[in-house]
């Protein structure tokens, strides 16, 4: 049965599509590798099902069981179970690692977690997790090393403990012994019966959590669903292939050019 | 050890932590002079105004001035005047709810003189509020540095500026002036005017100001993790604001503080 259903979906950024009708279902505790080239949409997926303000939904549904997952807000996403660990999760100056982690495991339970008992978990996670403790109480990846900005990640997944995960390039960043740290904190949560969706360029990855299938989306639709074959294959041989035996063609990522100029060089929207 | 209660018009301190009087300072022009070679925290705390203080610091002392602005304070005028190689660390805490003129002037007269000078702001509600801190420098040397957080929500209004003059002859004098200012609806109306003004070339200055609504990427990562925008809100405000209590010294003075914010964040959702 699924838990995520995703249903012809549309979606813009700045009124250009992006997603052009994508269909996708995973089940509970099925864990799914999301390929394609760059620019394809797949990170604009993992957005869009976790809320994020900056997309338009034009067309389709994502139900997760039976909720509507579009007509909630971000943060109603999360306390269903669904959980999107960042590319490059942001810095936010000022806000305590751990009081915002003790805010989110709280926001999902009716009775507050003890400090006691919060530190006692929290403690636990950055073993496994071999993080040093202290960034726990720094500000939220706020001059942290790529590395450490993927650990903190998965620690919110560890102590979150979603029912889906989505993993957008979690591997980026990470040296090889970090790697091996990740993918074993993420076999352990999928013993639990959590499930992931997991983007990454690299095999290397995908060998350690062994995803049990594998969806190719290009031009923005899932354009192919299979095995675990699938990303062995693209991995040796690229995504060529998908043209010539699928009838695919692959359209180019529009690289825009850079509309900032001298002019408007010291203008910022937002206060950082 | 409690502090020392400053009660009088005209004061020369030494080494030592004190506290002023708030009804003294609310009526009178109030005088001190910190000895050479003395270091002094100084606390105003529970003050509805500051008619008049005025501070010298004289050679080779250093002073922490702390100043927690009360939901009564109304306005603030203080003077400071830093000498040879004598530091200045003000650190004032706005939480107020009127309307709050706030002046502060600092005098760096010689040489090696030292004002570094922090504000954080909430601005909600009813509140208008106009903040000026000027700095001149008057001699070689000389280093001034003045950072403003402020939040303004629910229709406030604060205006923020400042003067940081390097006078002729002040060579090899750095001065900074550094304002962020975060405006989470479009309600609300925040100004930013640091100014710098140099009349001599071997220096350093900078200054830079930032009036914006609150990051969506940083909403979204909290919401994201089952924040509700309200609460994701208060953790940011928090963690803006709360560098301020570096400032102070006596955990119940920082506790007092904290409370102030919520008790301020609360005040405004009601």
């Amino acid at each position: 049965m699924s838990i995520l259903k995703i249903t012809n979906l549309h979606a813009n950024v700045e009124g250009k599509e992006i997603l052009k009708g994508v269909n996708l279902e995973i089940s509970e505790g099925e864990t799914v590798a999301l390929l394609g080239p760059n620019g394809h949409g797949k990170s604009t997926l993992l957005a869009v099902i976790m809320g994020h303000p900056r997309y338009q939904v034009t067309e389709g549904s994502i139900y997760f069981d039976d909720k509507n997952v579009l007509e909630m807000s971000p943060d109603e996403r999360s306390k269903i179970g669904l959980f999107l660990g960042m590319q490059s999760p942001s810095e936010i100056p000022g806000v305590i690692n751990s009081d915002f982690l003790k805010a989110a495991v709280n926001a999902r339970r009716e009775k507050p977690i003890s400090t006691y008992n919060f530190y006692k978990v929290l403690d636990q996670a950055t073993k496994e997790l071999k993080m040093p403790f202290d960034l726990a109480t720094r500000s939220l990846n706020e001059g942290f090393s790529g590395g450490e900005k993927k650990r903190n990640e998965i620690l919110q997944l560890e102590l979150l403990k979603p029912r889906l995960a989505m993993l957008d390039e979690i591997d980026s960043g990470l040296d090889v012994d970090a790697l091996q740290v990740v993918a074993d904190v993420i076999r352990k949560e999928q013993a639990e019966g959590r499930g992931f969706l997991v983007i990454s360029h690299y095999a290397r990855l995908y060998d350690l959590i062994k995803p049990t299938r594998a969806v190719v989306m290009i031009n923005g639709r899932i354009v192919l669903d299979g095995g675990p074959e699938i990303f062995k294959r693209i991995d040796q041989t690229g995504y060529e292939f998908i043209k010539t035996e699928y009838g695919v063609n692959i359209e180019k990522e529009d690289v825009e050019m850079n509309k900032v100029s001298i002019g408007t060089c010291a203008v910022k929207e937002s206060v950082k | 050890m409690g502090r020392t209660l400053i009660s009088n018009i005209k004061n020369i301190l030494s080494s030592g932590e004190y506290l002023i009087d708030g009804l003294l300072l609310s009526e009178k022009n109030v005088d001190i002079e910190i000895e050479v070679n003395s270091t002094c925290d100084i606390l105003l705390n529970n003050i509805k105004n500051v008619a008049g203080l005025n501070i010298v610091i004289n050679q080779d002392s250093n002073v922490r001035l702390s100043f927690i602005a009360e939901e009564e304070m109304e306005s603030s005028n203080i003077n400071i005047i830093v000498k040879n190689n004598a530091t200045l660390d003000g650190y004032f805490a706005d939480f107020s709810t009127k309307t709050l003129n706030l002046h502060c002037k600092v005098n760096l007269v010689e040489e090696g003189a030292t004002c570094r000078y922090k504000i954080a702001s909430l601005v909600a509600g009813e509140d208008r509020k106009t903040v000026d801190v000027s700095i001149d420098h008057l001699s070689p040397k000389t280093y001034g540095k003045f950072d403003c957080f402020g939040i303004c929500k629910d229709k406030g209004k604060i205006t923020v500026s400042g003067v940081s003059h390097i006078f002729k002859g002040s060579i090899k004098s750095k001065t900074q002036q550094n304002c962020k200012i975060m405006v989470f609806d479009e309600e609300s109306d925040a100004t930013a005017k640091p100014i710098l003004k140099i009349d001599e070339n071997d220096l350093e200055a900078s200054h830079g100001a930032v009036v914006g609504k609150i990051n969506d990427e940083h909403l979204f990562y909290l919401e994201s993790r089952g924040l509700s925008e309200e609460v994701a809100k208060e953790l940011i405000t928090w963690g803006y604001l709360k560098p301020i209590l570096e400032g102070f010294k006596e955990e119940d003075v920082k506790n007092h503080i904290s409370s102030l914010i919520e008790r301020r964040m609360q005040d405004v959702r009601r």
